[in-house]
């Protein structure tokens, strides 16, 4: 009998995040992930026509994954529950992933922040990203950056439960969230949906002062 | 040390209490003066979050009015207002004047519009805005007369505010044709304006503005030039840069009854600003004047008046909860009696111990050591340029001019003994055999934690310059350890914070995740048990262990005095103290309380094991329908328990009409209510403001009010000499406060004995002879400020009464790129303050590489490291070993700075673009950090997030990004606090550090 395939998503609330990187340090501290410019997760308030807006944003673990597309050794992978996951043992440093990904999510560090090579890997950097905390999903736990959500500004589940449970979020597009396309607008139908936020109305700074 | 208010007044309120998401289901309008609510108080942002998305989801509005889009903004706010820093008291004085205009017609008759105040209110219960006469007021019956009473039981005076110096005069720049010259007269329509036309015939309610300006139309400062200009929205403008017309919106929402209720909050930054007190005296004389006063959780209050009267309050039934408010360190030790209550018995009481504000410990340590302050031993006090090096101390006084030491009651340890001096009575001085005045200063710090020295206080350079010039602890001209002439630096640390670098000693502390805790959840009012997650390591003890072995070691020593003084002095030390007997774990006394309840029929814990208990009382997560907040939350009379939000998921802020819960919220209180009732009256008979009382159902005023003036050690009877010319509280919101201009002029006076008679007290004069401390908010423009601070007026009034230019004058006179901008200082969410700034997980979210994107600080493996120089030979503050070795070694692929924000349109002006390694410098200091171009920050303004991260480099610039470094010593105006959150800076690209 086949199994019934899911698709595991993330919510965002963008009206709830206060830009507390919580996620972000939750993230690198669950998955071992030290110090330095790689980061699954990323926090940051964009700029856009005047207005402020959070995302919080990781591996969008799409249906129609660019970056397992365009891999040439086979090392990403779509799990039966949707996750899109690399097995850094199959990596060797294509790259061609860093920059099919819409979002620039597959990462490659450096010697500083990841010194020690695993043995079972063939390139001394593989590319990492996230894995929706397989591990915590496997125990029945939410993934790390979801549970610390100090604004319970994200969620997880399958993408039935969160589109049923919110009613009112929009699948990730470059339309509403172009900050989030850093590489290209392809539609790869990421698995993140955003409750999105109208900006705030400002009344600016006279001219008519002494500055 | 104690609270600032030590020294003055002081504005004692918390930003945001735990009852604001209870009643922001039924405000229409938050105004925030500044907010950063979710990054300095964690615990309470889920409720704060919340509360804002109720609000909004009922189309109401939250206004955020500031320089800088904080976070919380971001979050929490549907409009942002933006304005200069340092300016809203100009902006409330805009305001305040459109009402004024729409109050009264151009024969001085009261208007009653949308727009327009309440002058019934106003003559009823507020103090100073208008002119009003010297009278007496009767507390039991309110009926005020002209004359003081034969026997004045019962009765108060009530000072005169004289029509030139009443807030409104201020305000229409002393010219009362702007609203029609109106007075009290015989067609006003309560009974207090009947009685001042009574007193006085018609008399007028302002007048020309009356203050002092020594140099007339040569002073040199702006704020007082302006005296005589109407402060009108468009002269608000200029100042504050938003819009008159915005003003004007604001001002009528403000009238508008329909537009209530209004709460209003402040960020906690607010303040720590060289005039922070006087904007929030400002805030509350808005909400004063307009009626806006009186929802529970705004909270403020303090010299002005207290704004904060009854609505939702916290249950107070102790069945309903368990109160584990008294386990605190001052309990620590204490052996529990049979109700296993807390008595908080310590308490040094001693007299000969005086209490000065808390960020004077600097000034503390100058008197002390002003001898080793010389340019010989590497201290030039270039960083402090307004010292006047030739005095002993530094800023007059905040207490530190009685930090001498004086002779004790040979029959009464507990007390000084005094002498007669010009026909006053002040503490005797106890002098050297030489005849001078031993100056005992602060000699010896322990800090309980944190990054106190460089965190918590302002001109980081000065600070280390100072530390340098003194002889160390344990150095042979430091007299070794034994030497109690010497300083003595101690801390508890836990991440060796940039303090750590001065200490002598540096002890072990836990985290608070190595401790058991007493944690507010959610903001609540009242306290929870909080668990320890992992065991402490090494010798780290918890406060609660130290404090108790702390007072164990003192009592043996007879150094502690404990409370119940006796005819023959205080009483000696529990013998639990001296013994060492009597010592319970933390943990215990809360087991205890827990148990009482579980084991009392009544309690709604009864019955319950400890851990159920202890598991209850937090709030259990359910995704995104949790609920705000706990039991504690709930009002009296209602009906839902705590248990009962468990199971049902009620939100507070639901539309819920069960009479005694939502009715209360949707009220101010009975203190309003009682007021309210008085104005829809006829007005004929007194409005009893003044009765005290205790009964909850009628209170009054009096009880918020008449204790509205700090008491401290500054003016508490054992400081003041006479107090005979004092005025009262009158009971009503003191928009004029002739009190706090007193206190302040007097504060500490016995202890001054043996300065001049011209030195005693708190001098209130500034550069010109004029009033430093007024008894109004008003204006005072930030220029004028920082070029006190900075030494640089373009003509400084010298003692030979020559004009000469200030050292730092060519500062203020930057144009283009080199124009002085504010900058602020606000929290920052990732590194709290300065004690995670060696967790390299939270450094590097506001760390960048030059020219690299957000967090790119790559550096942590050479930060905080072994330095590359381990000593340095010299006195100059910035020869130190550098914590980012980094940076020292001139990595640039590595090497990370903090971030600054920047507006895009000055940084455009200034050659600056995003990721660009810069320099901050004014007369104080200088630092280097990475531009951020935003437009989160108006232009004109900076923004570096506070910290200690100081790490100064061999070329006298900063690279740790230290806001402290730029901030200089001037301490707030009034109350001898902090003003960290004052700069006036330029910025620039970095040229002249090659990396």
């Amino acid at each position: 009998m086949a199994i019934e395939k899911i698709q595991y998503a993330f919510y965002f609330d963008q009206t709830r995040c206060m830009s507390c990187n919580s996620c972000t340090v939750a993230c690198k501290d669950w998955n071992q992930v030290e110090p330095g410019p790689v980061a699954w997760r990323k926090q940051f308030t964009y700029e856009k026509d005047g207005g402020f807006f959070p995302l919080s944003m990781g591996c969008n673990h799409c249906e129609e994954p660019a970056c397992k597309n365009v891999c040439p050794y086979n090392a990403i992978s779509k799990t039966d529950d949707g996750i899109v996951y690399v097995n850094r043992d199959l990596c060797q440093g294509a790259l061609s992933c860093i920059t099919a990904c819409p979002f620039a999510k597959p990462q490659i560090a450096g010697d500083k922040q990841e010194p020690n090579a695993l043995e079972s890997w063939k390139v001394q950097h593989p590319m990492q990203k996230c894995d929706m905390c397989k591990d915590r999903l496997d125990k029945g736990e939410k993934p790390a950056c979801v549970q610390s959500c100090v604004g319970r500004a994200l969620d997880f589940g399958t993408k039935d439960y969160i589109l049923s449970e919110y009613n009112g979020a929009v699948q990730l597009n470059p339309s509403d969230f172009p900050y989030a396309y850093v590489n290209n607008t392809n539609d790869t139908k990421p698995s993140f949906y955003v409750k999105k936020k109208t900006s705030i109305s400002i009344t600016k700074a006279s001219s008519n002062y002494v500055k | 040390m104690g609270h600032p208010g030590s020294c003055g007044a002081y504005t004692k309120s918390s930003n945001v209490a735990w009852q604001f998401p209870a009643i922001a289901g039924v405000v229409k309008n938050v105004v925030s003066w500044g907010a950063n609510m979710l990054t300095t108080v964690n615990s309470a942002s889920w409720s704060y979050i919340r509360a804002f998305e109720k609000l909004k989801e009922r189309g109401c509005r939250a206004w955020f009015i500031g320089p800088e889009l904080t976070d919380t903004g971001v979050t929490c706010h549907t409009d942002w207002i933006q304005s200069r820093n340092y300016t809203d008291v100009a902006l409330i004085m805009g305001m305040l004047y459109e009402m004024l205009v729409n109050t009264f017609n151009s024969n001085g008759e009261v208007q009653k519009s949308s727009k327009a105040l309440d002058v019934d209110y106003i003559d009823t219960m507020v103090h100073g805005f208008f002119a009003s006469p010297e009278y007496w007021v009767n507390t039991t019956t309110g009926e005020i007369v002209k004359d003081k009473p034969v026997d004045t039981t019962n009765y108060r005076h009530v000072e005169a505010v004289e029509a030139g110096k009443c807030l409104a005069s201020y305000i229409l720049g002393g010219d009362a044709s702007l609203i029609g010259n109106p007075t009290y007269n015989a067609n006003s329509t309560n009974y207090t304006a009947k009685k001042y036309h009574e007193f006085v015939n018609d008399m007028p309610r302002v007048g020309a503005v009356s203050w002092t300006v020594t140099k007339g139309a040569e002073t040199e400062y702006q704020y007082k030039k302006d005296f005589s200009v109407p402060k009108t929205p468009e002269w608000a403008e200029k100042i504050t840069g938003v819009p008159a017309d915005k003003i004007r919106e604001l001002a009528n929402m403000y009238t508008d009854p329909e537009q209530h209720p209004i709460f209003n909050e402040w960020a906690g930054g607010t303040q720590k600003q060289l005039n922070g007190s006087i904007q929030l005296w400002a805030i509350t004389a808005l909400m004063a004047v307009t009626k806006t006063f009186g929802l529970s959780g705004e909270t403020f209050g303090g010299a002005w008046a207290a704004t904060n009267s009854l609505g939702p309050v916290a249950d107070s039934d102790s069945n309903n909860y368990i109160d584990f408010s008294t386990i605190t360190v001052g309990n620590a030790g204490t052996t529990a009696n049979n109700n296993n209550d807390y008595t908080g018995e310590v308490s040094i009481s001693d007299r000969t111990v005086n209490s000065i504000s808390c960020k004077e410990w600097f000034n503390g340590i100058k008197i002390a050591f002003k001898d080793y302050l010389t340019p010989e031993r590497g201290y030039t006090g270039e960083n402090i340029p307004d010292w006047d090096m030739s005095k002993r101390y530094y800023s007059n006084d905040g207490g530190v001019k009685s930090l001498v030491m004086f002779e004790k009651d040979p029959s009464n340890p507990d007390q000084l003994q005094t002498e007669e001096i010009g026909g006053k009575t002040y503490y005797k001085v106890k002098k050297d055999a030489s005849g001078n005045p031993i100056y005992s200063g602060i000699r010896m710090i322990l800090n309980a934690g944190g990054a106190i020295m460089v965190n918590q206080h302002m001109n980081t350079n000065d600070l280390t310059a100072m530390y340098k010039a003194i002889p160390a602890l344990n150095s042979q001209e430091g007299g070794g350890y034994t030497n109690a002439d010497s300083l003595c630096l101690v801390t508890f640390d836990l991440f060796m914070s940039p303090t750590a670098r001065y200490m002598d000693y540096v002890l072990p502390a836990v985290s608070q995740l190595e401790a058991v805790g007493r944690e507010a959840f959610g903001g609540q009012s009242k306290a929870m048990y909080r668990p320890p997650v992992v065991e402490p390591l090494g010798d780290a003890l918890d406060s609660w262990t130290m404090t108790y072995k702390a007072w164990v070691a003192q009592s043996q020593l007879g150094e502690i005095s404990y409370g119940g003084k006796t005819t023959t002095g205080i009483s000696a030390a529990p013998s639990k103290y001296t013994g060492n007997s009597s010592f319970k774990p933390i943990r215990n006394y809360f087991d205890a309380a827990v148990d009482k309840a579980t084991a009392a029929p009544a309690s709604k814990y009864y019955g319950m094991t400890r851990d159920e208990v202890y598991g209850a009382q937090f709030t259990p997560a359910k995704n995104n329908d949790e609920y705000i907040c706990t039991a504690y939350y709930e009002t009296k009379g209602t009906t839902t328990s705590y248990f009962d939000y468990r199971s049902n998921g009620k939100l507070i802020t639901d539309s819920d009409t069960t009479a005694g819960a939502r009715n209360n919220i949707s009220q101010v209180g009975k203190i309003r209510q009682n007021l309210d009732n008085y104005l829809n009256g006829a007005m004929n008979t007194p409005f009893v403001f003044t009765e005290a009382g205790t009964d909850t159902n009628n209170q009054k005023f009096y009880n918020k009010f008449d204790a509205s003036t700090y008491s401290s050690a500054a003016n508490s009877a054992a400081s003041l000499i006479d107090t005979s010319s004092r005025p009262e509280m009158s009971g009503k919101f003191q928009i004029y406060n002739g009190r706090v201009q007193w206190d302040y002029e007097h504060a500490f006076e016995k202890y001054h004995g043996w300065l001049p008679a011209e030195n005693r007290g708190q001098e209130n004069r500034d550069a010109e002879g004029d009033l430093k401390v007024y008894p109004i908010p008003m204006y005072f423009n930030f220029e004028d400020c920082f070029k006190e601070s900075y030494n640089g007026f373009e003509k400084v009034d010298s003692a030979t009464g020559e004009n000469k230019k200030g050292p730092n004058a060519a500062f203020f006179a930057g144009t283009g790129r080199d124009k002085p901008l504010t900058m602020s200082t606000t929290h920052d969410r990732f590194r709290v303050h300065s004690t995670h700034d060696e967790n390299p997980l939270l450094r590097e979210l506001n760390h960048r590489t030059i020219n690299g994107g957000w967090a790119s600080g790559n550096d942590w493996k050479e930060y905080c490291i072994v330095p590359e120089r381990q000593t340095v030979d010299s006195a100059a503050a910035y020869e130190s070993p550098m914590i980012s070795s980094a940076i020292y070694n001139k990595n640039r692929e590595t090497a990370s700075w903090h971030e600054i924000w920047i507006n895009t349109q000055d940084a455009k002006e200034r050659g600056i673009t995003d990721g660009m390694l810069c320099r901050v410098e004014n007369p104080i200091g200088k630092v280097r950090v990475i531009a951020r171009v935003t437009d989160r920050c108006i232009p004109g303004h900076l923004n570096l997030h506070q910290g200690g991260w100081y790490d100064p480099n061999t070329d006298g610039v900063d690279d740790g990004g230290n806001a402290n470094t730029l901030i200089a010593s001037t301490p707030s105006r009034y109350d001898h606090g902090n003003a960290q959150q004052s700069a006036y800076v330029i910025i620039k690209p970095e040229t002249e550090f090659n990396i």
